[in-house]
């Protein structure tokens, strides 16, 4: 309802802006606010949310641009066909520019865009038969409906219709399950991997997104004043939907509408001081960047945030425990997971040798050693993070060799990590849900519509994640990010987003190092009750009271050999084991008792 | 012909390894770089003109320009780069404001000295000056460059392998934290870093000016021509840096005689390529630290 309310406000506004000044130039002004902010909202998904960068939107722009331009000048296209065409080209050189990118980030992917935006530059200028270069094209067909133009404010409410839909359509893609798993993505990929998100495809979805708003705003940008040329396209352009971005606020979501009517009007304004005019991009650009890194809307937020913002509700006692939810049915018996000859070497130094292990379905196996063992590297090749030179790694019977991070995951290979690798931007609460992706079948349009299927993804992770949050003791930091709370709380919201994703086998990386008695024990109850439902659980830990209180098998690893494996008491006496940890002259007297 | 084009591709490749290493030396110590480092490098090329114009010796000329792009590059690290490295900033954003610093050295530049196309005078007999090498024409100005950027990179070698600030900038590249414990000032390292390939930025725009016509937005293309350059040397060795960007020349000037239409599209198309199949560059071999694609 209040939604409804927001967006009658929105169309009234639009319907309204055009008689504040009644002249074409405003109108004009308008317009021209109107598809940029479409562009920007775009580039927002690229940069604000997924977290890569595009330093050539201008290119897509462009191409957007001359798709429409051309199909409906040249070739005399209908509109209703040529918009369309002009999202899907744009969209498709997206595509063609994301897929060799992706592999590449940061720096490298920065490049590539630039690169792209001068070919799409120097095409338009060179390529003269076909774009007119600095010619142009001329007689692009202006908007019109049932036979009659559509006017300029006509033209001004279909520009600024379409980009409130678009501008609605984002907002809800970004506050669901998708946007939290695009945020996911950004802020960690190997812990996204670890959940199951196809992070490669993730990121190719968000260029393929951010192009096509790119194509639409040029398309009508080419119809405002039925002529383009070469001029429109160039670096400078890229650099003035990026300003308006991060003026208005990376990842807000209103920071595209933001920055765009702000930098729009102060070019206007500043057109008259000649001189001072070219200084606003650079100087706004440095200045928003370290006096304010999260822009105008960004700074609205905080303070919105911080006027009304309620005391943290105590932590409390934590309610009764409800049951943890995990994957039904599980087999109860067999081996849940199987790795033979399993072999890493990483220059000289052989890390992981030659190891077999097998874990029963519905245990708990410790993998115990001294440093440098080769503990870790184990679980990287298990969970797939690391390709070994040799060995086989398989899942109750199914082979995992040469697979991905996120398709182990999405068998059920779950996994956390020894540093931990908290989705920085997320809640505790969202961090769960993401947890649940492996789960999630809805689509990018299902999510954008809210449509059914959305929905009840949405809810089942909304209740896992209570379940959860209730059952580790978390309910009372569900809004707080991770940096805003404690190790030992971190530590859990680790472990609570991989049991989100009700694996099939949970790979724990030290579960409790660094955490009090109290914590530890919690973590023991849970484990056993995880145990109690099937979970085959395999641990690395120091802590030798909890491995042989908890595990029923203990593999022990020295120098990435196995040297022993069986019960907790057998490998406790075993005199091999016991020279591993304590040296040759300790180990015939001494025994492992807690704490290597 | 063919040696024409060759002697001609090196010296314009030799500019793209001086601004590549400038890319190079910063990533290396602080992963971040300039990406105004075009802007820099116009802005050395207009400075000189200035003092060119002036009657200023060309000597002195030179270390004018030195002097205004350390400057300039220390001044770089110390607004655009150190106070983003914070937390509470998003992971490129000193991409963006370095991008911004360029952009106002570009708009300083068109209130100074205007937005039209400049010509240098004639400095080591300008470009139309033939010289007659084995009865080969090579342009006097061509050979300048060729010698002077080689000069300088063999200067350049000889500070990072020889010297203890070398040394120093080796194990800040490294690790950072490592170096701090030893009793190396990081941050004073990144500072040098950017000096250096600020200045390094101001000596190509000093060499560039007589082979080329100077203006406000000469940048952006030999910013571009660097990565490329640096990024066909993968990034990862100073050497393989030289031979990429002396290539990248070559191949430009190639395609412009094959097609001069799209002549500057194939250095791009070279950096796709390049990125697609050879991420890490033409001549293998990684240091530790030094992964752009990562």
């Amino acid at each position: 309802m209040v939604r409804l309310v927001r967006v009658a406000v929105a169309v009234a506004v639009i319907a309204g802006l055009p008689y504040v000044f009644p002249t074409a130039y405003f109108t004009h002004l308008l317009t021209t606010i109107a598809y940029s902010t479409i562009v920007v909202l775009g580039l927002n998904v690229l940069i604000g949310f997924s977290g890569q960068i595009s330093l050539g939107h201008a290119g897509f722009y462009g191409v957007g641009a001359y798709t429409t331009a051309l199909l409906s000048a040249q070739h005399g296209w209908s509109l209703w066909l040529t918009f369309p065409a002009a999202i899907v080209v744009a969209a498709a050189a997206g595509l063609v520019l994301a897929l060799p990118a992706i592999r590449t980030k940061g720096l490298y992917l920065a490049v590539m865009t630039i690169a792209f935006g001068f070919v799409v530059e120097i095409l338009s200028q060179r390529w003269v038969e076909f774009t007119g270069g600095t010619m142009g094209v001329y007689g692009i067909p202006a908007l019109s409906w049932l036979g009659t133009p559509v006017g300029g404010v006509g033209y001004f409410y279909v520009v600024g219709v379409v980009a409130l839909a678009l501008q609605l359509l984002l907002n809800t893609l970004v506050g669901s399950l998708w946007g939290k798993t695009l945020t996911a993505v950004k802020d960690s990929e190997q812990a996204a991997e670890a959940v199951g998100i196809d992070v490669l495809r993730w990121k190719v979805l968000a260029f393929v997104v951010s192009a096509g708003c790119a194509g639409l705003g040029g398309a009508f940008f080419a119809h405002q004043n039925g002529y383009i040329n070469s001029d429109a396209f160039t670096f400078s352009t890229s650099l003035f939907f990026l300003v308006a971005l991060i003026v208005g606020g990376l990842g807000n979501r209103y920071g595209p509408v933001v920055g765009v009517t702000v930098l729009t009007l102060l070019n206007q304004l500043s057109a008259q001081l000649y001189e001072y005019r070219f200084y606003t991009l650079g100087v706004l650009l440095l200045g928003v960047l370290i006096f304010m890194p999260f822009g105008i809307a960004g700074g609205v937020t905080a303070l919105t945030r911080r006027l009304g913002r309620r005391p943290a509700p105590g932590s409390g006692p934590p309610p009764a425990a409800p049951a943890v939810p995990t994957a039904a049915g599980a087999a109860r018996d067999g081996i849940a997971l199987s790795v033979r000859g399993l072999m890493k070497h990483f220059g000289g130094v052989v890390a992981v040798d030659g190891v077999d292990v097998e874990v029963a379905t519905g245990t708990i196996h410790a993998l115990i050693g001294p440093n440098g063992a080769g503990k870790t590297t184990f679980i990287n090749l298990v969970s797939g993070r690391l390709v070994p030179d040799r060995g086989h790694v398989a899942c109750a019977g199914i082979a995992l060799d040469g697979t991905r991070p996120f398709r182990r995951a999405r068998r059920g290979v779950i996994r956390t990590f020894q540093n931990l690798q908290l989705f920085s931007d997320l809640t505790v609460a969202e961090n769960v849900s993401v947890g649940a992706h492996r789960h999630v079948r809805a689509t990018t349009l299902e999510f954008a519509f809210g449509l059914p299927r959305a929905r009840r993804a949405e809810a089942e992770a909304r209740r896992r994640t209570a379940a959860l949050l209730a059952a580790l003791g978390l309910a009372g930091i569900a809004d707080r990010r991770p940096d805003e709370i404690a190790y030992g709380h971190r530590k859990l919201v680790e472990l609570a987003r991989a049991l989100a994703a009700e694996p099939a086998v949970l790979l724990l990386d030290e579960p409790v190092a660094g955490l009090n008695a109290t914590e530890a024990d919690r973590i023991r109850e849970l484990l056993a009750r995880m145990r109690a439902q099937g979970v085959t659980i395999l641990l690395i830990e120091h802590n030798m009271d909890f491995v042989m209180k908890i595990s029923e098998r203990v593999t022990v690893l020295n120098f990435g050999q196995k040297i022993a494996d069986g019960t907790p008491e057998t490998v406790q006496r075993d005199p091999v084991v016991l020279e591993a940890y304590l040296g040759r002259r300790h180990g015939a007297t001494a025994a492992v008792t807690t704490r290597a | 012909m063919i040696v024409q084009v060759l002697v001609s591709g090196i010296a314009v490749g030799g500019i793209y390894v001086l601004v590549a290493q400038g890319f190079y030396i910063t990533w290396r110590t602080s992963v971040t770089l300039n990406f105004g480092q075009g802007d820099f490098l116009m802005f050395g090329a207009f400075v000189a003109l200035s003092f060119l114009r002036a009657g200023v010796p060309v000597v002195l000329t030179a270390a004018l320009v030195v002097a205004c792009l350390a400057v300039l590059g220390a001044a770089l690290e110390r607004v655009a780069i150190r106070p983003v490295m914070t937390a509470g900033h998003a992971a490129l954003t000193w991409a963006f404001t370095t991008l911004g610093v360029g952009v106002i050295i570009q708009n300083a530049a068109i209130s100074i000295w205007g937005n039209s196309s400049q010509n240098f005078p004639p400095l080591f007999g300008g470009k139309l000056e033939l010289l007659r090498i084995g009865g080969v024409g090579v342009y006097a100005a061509e050979l300048v460059i060729i010698v002077l950027s080689t000069v300088i990179m063999l200067a350049y070698l000889w500070v990072l392998r020889r010297t203890l600030f070398g040394k120093a900038l080796a194990a800040v590249a490294f690790s950072g934290d490592t170096a701090a414990l030893f009793g190396i000032n990081v941050r004073r390292m990144h500072m040098l870093a950017y000096v250096i390939a600020s200045v390094l930025a101001g000596i190509c725009g000093f060499l560039v000016g007589p082979i080329s016509v100077v203006h406000p937005f000469i940048g952006l293309n030999f910013a571009l021509k660097g990565m490329a350059a640096a990024i066909l040397g993968g990034f990862a060795s100073p050497l393989g840096i030289w031979a990429g960007g002396l290539l990248l020349g070559v191949i430009e000037l190639t395609s412009n005689l094959v097609s001069s239409q799209f002549g500057d599209l194939y250095p791009f198309l070279v950096i796709v390529l390049v990125l697609i199949f050879r991420p890490s560059g033409l001549f293998g071999g990684r240091e530790a630290g030094v992964d752009p694609a990562r």
